[in-house]
């Protein structure tokens, strides 16, 4: 692809922003906090730190060769070898783009229960992200400003309104069960987090202090999710390990006169949320791919990694054999570890490498 | 060509957008308060709903195995698709109560389109009669301000489906209910439910829930009558009511001291006095602070050390601040709980003396 700085900071990591907080609502309660609600709060707070960790490879490799996206520094610097980088990062984005939308058809099905199939709306949802990942990063960054600020005021309103139901008796002493379930809270927070994967691809692609931005992003999502889980505990309580989406159990109650049941705007905050994201990976994938393809056939590729995306999340809701695969918090801490920091590692060995032996 | 693409894509998701496929609003059955007993051959539920073609409402009574069984075999007989979304209440028949609320209730936690802010209650005899008496059945708005009579005299509670769940799930917690039962054909809140895990343990009187309502902290209005020899009887109307609670231990058992803050306005004489006079006012706030003592003191005579059941929190006050304390004891909460001293303490305060009065 040309080498064109396309958007700025604030859009990429406000479309992250986005995207962090659409994977965030669908959060279980049981597997995000175990025993203790509050805990949630100290395990996001806990992977945004090692986070910060995890993200050191991909910010001195975007240093060393700003113009190069992940896929086409491999390919310089590991030889033929390296395209198959770019592919896994392709995998990437699908598997974890599958998983989303197979949890917002689970959502579906458990909450909405429509007439007609709910893997229509999915086509529907990645259709649209399919043609803004063709439009370009641009057309994305643009929606998911709209997105944001439509994100920020409608939970804004359903956070103030469902504060009046906060009660200090529903809250649970911190790290109770101990930090077993910390850990894990902070594993799955960190293992669903496909930012540095994205970064390791797009940065290339936007212009400005993208420093300052990731600190921007790490800080405002953990204020965000740890109002949302304080609210969840403090609202909730234990009823909300009956349910399977608490977000939006916590909307359901939200009412003040006659504004009540604004669960609507859940689902609508995470439809919108979904188009962003998967539009978000689909553009990264369109990136990689660009590496093995020189740039050709962008939108067959796109139209079938979109086809690929819903498939794998029609899967995945219909089975428990690929629910118990697909969303093991294992498999995707080691997947996020690879290749949000252990691939441009590599890459950067590679290079010091290749530098060394140049000089010699 | 542009504009002939904007127009086929506006009539497109015209055709796409139309909801074509839903039912319409006569083919349902608008629910808005359900009615549950437990039977023999399962449960009986009894519905009052909209009625969608006139003004009014409709009642339905059907049977079944389980509760949402029973709540679709509604559509046998009314060829209507049965609908949650506007239910207002839920009634629990004493049988469901005595059997066991947690299968009647899994239905209300679990299904999509019912809302954890429904008010429950039970009845202290069947459901159905509340809901639908011999005498004609109540207006649902009638049904739906019950909840708010406890706030009017404190002497009630109001709980939802979400703070019932609650209770049953907190460490060392027992949940309660409004009882509601029937006066000369019109439901009236009776006492508080109280219950061990799902079971319906005792019921409290309104006096006792007034008592409890003062422990949690939750007592903000209504009305308190003292009688002494120097000053009649006077009917005061209580303004405001904090309540503080700490913890102490002694010989390793904790100790839970409330302290209550009540204040109150003089609003009725009765008997022959005709003015209250000032040198009273230190009586009457005495007076205030023994009857209510009384109540709570019941209260918790009645539930911790007869019942056995923590429905005041004081296991999950334990758990919040003394974490490692609660861990000790949790498994035989139901033991301890009537070893450990509940002291109780009221300061009333007169802040306002009548008007004038009649004399």
């Amino acid at each position: 692809m040309e080498r064109r700085h396309t958007i700025s900071a604030a859009q990429f990591f406000g479309m992250e922003f986005v995207s962090r907080i659409t994977i965030t609502i669908a959060l279980n309660a049981q597997y995000a906090a175990g025993e203790s609600l509050l805990d949630g709060i100290l395990s996001y707070l806990l992977a945004m730190a090692v986070g910060v960790l995890l993200a050191l490879p991909v910010w001195a490799l975007h240093r060393q060769e700003p113009r190069l996206s992940i896929g086409e520094a491999a390919v310089r610097f590991l030889g033929p070898i390296g395209k198959l980088i770019p592919l896994g990062y392709i995998l990437y984005f699908l598997v974890m783009n599958g998983v989303s939308l197979a949890l917002f058809q689970l959502f579906l099905l458990d909450n909405v229960n429509p007439v007609f199939p709910a893997v229509l709306i999915l086509l529907v949802l990645v259709a649209v992200a399919v043609y803004g990942a063709w439009r370009g990063l641009e057309t994305i960054a643009r929606t998911s400003a709209c997105v944001l600020v439509l994100l920020l005021l409608g939970t804004v309103l359903v956070f103030s309104l469902v504060a009046r139901r906060f009660d200090t008796e529903n809250l649970e002493p911190l790290l109770a069960g101990g930090p077993a379930q910390l850990l894990r809270g902070g594993a799955l927070f960190l293992s669903r987090t496909s930012l540095f994967a994205e970064m390791a691809v797009l940065l290339p692609y936007v212009r400005g202090r993208k420093g300052l931005g990731f600190a921007v992003w790490t800080g405002s999502t953990s204020l965000y999710v740890g109002v949302l889980i304080l609210l969840i505990a403090g609202c909730l309580g234990q009823y909300a390990y009956t349910q399977n989406f608490p977000v939006y159990a916590l909307m359901s109650i939200t009412e003040v006169s006659s504004m009540q049941r604004l669960d609507g705007v859940f689902t609508g905050v995470w439809l919108m949320g979904l188009i962003v994201q998967s539009a978000c990976s689909l553009t990264a994938c369109k990136v990689c791919a660009a590496t093995l393809t020189k740039g050709k056939y962008s939108l067959l590729l796109l139209t079938v990694s979109g086809g690929a995306m819903v498939g794998l999340g029609f899967a995945i809701a219909s089975s428990y054999l690929f629910q118990s695969v697909f969303m093991d918090t294992r498999l995707w801490m080691v997947l996020t570890g690879i290749l949000g920091a252990g691939v441009p590692l590599g890459i950067l060995v590679a290079r010091k490498i290749r530098g060394e032996r140049g000089k010699g | 060509m542009r504009w002939m693409r904007l127009l086929l894509s506006v009539l497109f998701l015209c055709l796409c957008f139309s909801g074509c496929g839903y039912r319409e609003l006569q083919e349902r059955i608008l629910i808005q308060a359900i009615g549950v007993d437990q039977i023999r051959e399962g449960y009986q539920v009894t519905v009052r709903a909209a009625d969608p073609g006139e003004e009014g409402e409709e009642v339905f009574t059907c049977q079944g195995a389980s509760v949402l069984e029973a709540l679709s075999n509604l559509s046998l007989s009314t060829g209507r698709e049965p609908f949650y979304a506007h239910n207002y209440l839920v009634v629990f028949g004493r049988s469901c109560g005595e059997g066991g609320l947690d299968s009647a209730m899994d239905f209300f936690v679990r299904y999509y389109t019912t809302r954890p802010s429904v008010q429950v209650y039970l009845a202290a005899g069947e459901a159905e009669e509340i809901l639908n008496p011999e005498e004609g059945p109540p207006s649902i708005e009638t049904l739906r301000r019950l909840n708010q009579g406890g706030e009017y005299t404190g002497k009630a509670v109001s709980v939802d489906i979400l703070e019932f769940v609650n209770a049953a799930k907190r460490e060392g917690s027992s949940p309660v209910l409004p009882v509601v039962g029937l006066d000369e054909g019109r439901p009236v809140l009776q006492g508080t439910a109280v219950f061990k895990d799902y079971q319906l343990e005792d019921i409290l009187t309104l006096e006792e829930t007034r008592g409890y309502l003062a422990l949690k902290g939750n007592l903000h209005q209504g009305e308190l009558v003292v009688e002494g020899e120097e000053f009649g009887t006077v009917t005061l109307t209580i303004s405001s009511c904090h309540t503080k609670r700490e913890i102490t231990f002694q010989e390793g058992l904790p100790v839970f001291k409330t302290v209550c803050q009540v204040t109150a306005d003089v609003s009725s004489l009765s008997g022959e006095r005709a003015r209250l006079e000032e040198s009273f006012i230190g009586q009457v706030e005495k007076a205030v602070a023994e009857t209510l003592k009384k109540e709570m003191e019941a209260a918790l005579e009645q539930s911790i050390f007869q019942d056995r059941c923590d429905i005041f929190g004081f296991g999950t006050l334990l758990y919040q601040q003394s974490p490692k304390q609660w861990e000790a004891i949790q498994d035989n909460w139901e033991e301890v709980l009537p070893q450990c001293q509940y002291p109780v303490e009221v300061k009333a305060t007169v802040l306002r003396m009548e008007q004038g009065g009649l004399h």
